[in-house]
C-alpha cells in the first residue's frame, strides 16, 4: 500500500521509490537460490552478480556502481556476502520451527503483450508475463505455431511485490506475420496442468479489408496491362513473320 | 537433519515434489532531491509477513510466530543502532548510485498512445495502447462524447519491458458509440497536459500497403507475359516449324526473303500468261 502511495505522490512531487529485495529460496531442484535485485519506481535498477561478487545496474546507464567510493562498494557487498549465509541458517530453522510445513500456493495470471504496437513484418519484441504466484519456482516458454519457439528466450530478474508473491517475464524477438500463432506455456505447482495463452497480430477488419482492396485494385491494373502488353508482343512477332 | 527429514516427507507426500520454501526482505527507501523521506525494512516467510524494523519505537518486532525468535534475538538497544545504521548506508549508497550513474531510470519516458479496434468474441472493442512510459505511474480514460467512461471499459495492469519502462491497454465495448466522439486520453509526468488519442484506420501501415499493391501488380503484369512467351516459344519449338528456324538463322535478312519470295510468285504470275500466248 505504501509504495502505491509514493508513486502517487511521485507524479506531483518527484519522489524515487526504492525497492531492495533480497531472498533464499530452498527449492528441492536446486539446493539454495539467492538473489538481491534493486528496484527504483518498480523498475529493475541492479542486481546482485553473485560471480563477480559486485553490484551490476540495468537497463542502461553510462556509469556502473564504481561511481560508490570504494569502502561504500565494500560495506554494500559484504553486507550481501554476510546475509546469504544467515539467511540459509533463518531459513532452515524456520522450516524446523514449522515442522515443514507447506508453504500456501498461488496461481499466476499471465500477460502476453509485445513491446511496440504490432505490425505484419515488423521486427518486436513479445512478453510472457506472470505475476503474482507463490512459491518462486516457474515454468515458461514460447510456442510458435504449436511448436517449440526456436530462437532464444530471454529472463527478467525474479521480483515480488508487497505481498510477497513473484513476478518474472521472459521476452523472445518476433517478426509477426497475419498467419502466425504465439503461445506462452506457463507451469506452475499451483496448476494441475500446463496453462497456454495465445497471442496473434491483431489484424483489424477494416485493415485486413483495406490490404484485400488494394491488392485486388493493384493486381486489375498489373493484370490489364500485362495482357496489353502480351497482345502487343504477339502482334509485333506475327508481323515479323 | 530434522530439515532433511521434512524435505524427504514433503518430496514423498507431494504431487509434484517441488515444496519450496523461501525467506524473503524488503528494504525500502523513498528519497527526493533533498533526501530521505521514508525507509522500511521487512521480513517474509512463505508469504507471510514475520518481522520488520520499527524505526519510530526503535526497534525490530516480530509480526507473526514465526518470528518470535528471530526479534528475540534482535532484543539489544545496541542492535537496533546497528540496524538502522546499516539501513542508512544502504539508502545513501543506492541513492548516490542512482544519481551519479545517469541511469535511463532518473528520466522519465512518454509513451506512444494508439487507438486501434479489435474483436473478441463477436464483439467490437477499442483498444487505446499506452506504451512506453517511465515512472510507472499513469492515468489512462475513455472520453466519449466529452465526458469520461467509468463504465465497462477493462484496462490491463501495468506490464514491464526489458528496458525499464512500461505499457498498459485499456479496453472500451464500442456498442453504438460512433466512433469520432470517442478520445482516448493519457496523462503522465513526461506529458504535458494530457495525451488524446482517437481511432484512426491504420496509416501507419502504409508501408506495407504499397508492398502489397507492387507486389499484385507485378505479379499480374507478369503473369499473362509470361503465358504468353511461353506459348510463342513452344510454337517455335513445334514440329511443324523447322522452315521458320531455318528461317530464323537469318535473322535480319527475314523480311527481305519473304519480299524477295513474294517477288518470285509476283514473277511467277507474271510469268504465266506468257506461254498462253
Amino acid at each position: 500500500m505504501f509504495t502505491y502511495l509514493m508513486s502517487f505522490c511521485f507524479v506531483s512531487a518527484d519522489y524515487e521509490v526504492v525497492s531492495i529485495l533480497s531472498y533464499t529460496r530452498y527449492t528441492s531442484r536446486d539446493p539454495m537460490e539467492q538473489g538481491v535485485v534493486v528496484l527504483v519506481n518498480e523498475a529493475v535498477f541492479a542486481y546482485f552478480n553473485s560471480t563477480q561478487k559486485t553490484f551490476q545496474l540495468r537497463p542502461s546507464a553510462s556509469a556502473g556502481f564504481s561511481v560508490l567510493e570504494a569502502s561504500k562498494r565494500m560495506d554494500c557487498v559484504s553486507e550481501v556476502t554476510k546475509a546469504f549465509p544467515r539467511q540459509e541458517d533463518y531459513l532452515e530453522r524456520l522450516i524446523e520451527q514449522t515442522n515443514g510445513a507447506k508453504p500456501p500456493k498461488v496461481s499466476p495470471s499471465v500477460n502476453v503483450y509485445s513491446h511496440f504496437p504490432a505490425m505484419p513484418g515488423t521486427p518486436n519484441y513479445l512478453y510472457c508475463y506472470a505475476t503474482g504466484f507463490y512459491p518462486g519456482d516457474i515454468e515458461i516458454s514460447f510456442l510458435l505455431n504449436g511448436r517449440p519457439f526456436p530462437g532464444p528466450t530471454e529472463t527478467s530478474d525474479l521480483v515480488y511485490g508487497e505481498d510477497w508473491t513473484f513476478k518474472v517475464f521472459k521476452y523472445i524477438r518476433i517478426l509477426p506475420h497475419p498467419a502466425e500463432e504465439y503461445a506462452c506455456l506457463v507451469n506452475h505447482s499451483s496448476f494441475a496442468q500446463p496453462k497456454t495463452t495465445v497471442w496473434r497480430l491483431q489484424v483489424s477488419k477494416t485493415t485486413g479489408a483495406s490490404y484485400l482492396w488494394t491488392g485486388l485494385v493493384a493486381a486489375a491494373f498489373g493484370a490489364t496491362l500485362g495482357c496489353f502488353l502480351s497482345v502487343f508482343m504477339c502482334k509485333r512477332i506475327n508481323r515479323r513473320k | 537433519m530434522i530439515p532433511l527429514f521434512c524435505l524427504i516427507f514433503l518430496g514423498l507426500s507431494s504431487t509434484h515434489g517441488k515444496d519450496e520454501f523461501t525467506y524473503q526482505q524488503h528494504i525500502g527507501c523513498t528519497f527526493n532531491r533533498h533526501g530521505h523521506v521514508g525507509r522500511f525494512w521487512r521480513y517474509g516467510f512463505n508469504t507471510k509477513d514475520i518481522m520488520h524494523v520499527d524505526l519510530e519505537n526503535e526497534a525490530v518486532v516480530s509480526t507473526s510466530d514465526d518470528g518470535n525468535f528471530m526479534a528475540d534475538e534482535r532484543k539489544s538497544k545496541l542492535y537496533f543502532k546497528r540496524k538502522e545504521a546499516r539501513l542508512n548506508m544502504i539508502c545513501s549508497a543506492v541513492q548516490t548510485v542512482f544519481w551519479q550513474s545517469n541511469n535511463s531510470l532518473s528520466r522519465a519516458a512518454k509513451p506512444t498512445v494508439r487507438v486501434s479496434m479489435e474483436v473478441q468474441e463477436g464483439q467490437e472493442y477499442l483498444a487505446c495502447s499506452v506504451q512506453g512510459f517511465y515512472p510507472i505511474a499513469i492515468s489512462v480514460h475513455w472520453v466519449y462524447r466529452g465526458k469520461i467512461v467509468h463504465f465497462g471499459n477493462t484496462k490491463t495492469g501495468v506490464l514491464p519491458h526489458k528496458d525499464g519502462t512500461f505499457q498498459m491497454t485499456s479496453y472500451l465495448p464500442l456498442g453504438n458509440k460512433t466512433l469520432q466522439d470517442i478520445v482516448c486520453e493519457t496523462e503522465h509526468i513526461s506529458i504535458e497536459g494530457k495525451l488524446r488519442a482517437t481511432f484512426e484506420d491504420e496509416s501507419s501501415n502504409l508501408g506495407y500497403i504499397v508492398g502489397i499493391a507492387l507486389v499484385s501488380f507485378l505479379l499480374s503484369c507478369l503473369a499473362p507475359l509470361g503465358i504468353t512467351a511461353l506459348i510463342l516459344f513452344m510454337r517455335k519449338r513445334g514440329p511443324q516449324s523447322s522452315v521458320n528456324e531455318s528461317l530464323d538463322q537469318s535473322s535480319d535478312g527475314d523480311i527481305a526473303a519473304t519480299v524477295t519470295l513474294m517477288d518470285l510468285t509476283g514473277e511467277n504470275v507474271q510469268a504465266e500468261p506468257n506461254p498462253e500466248v
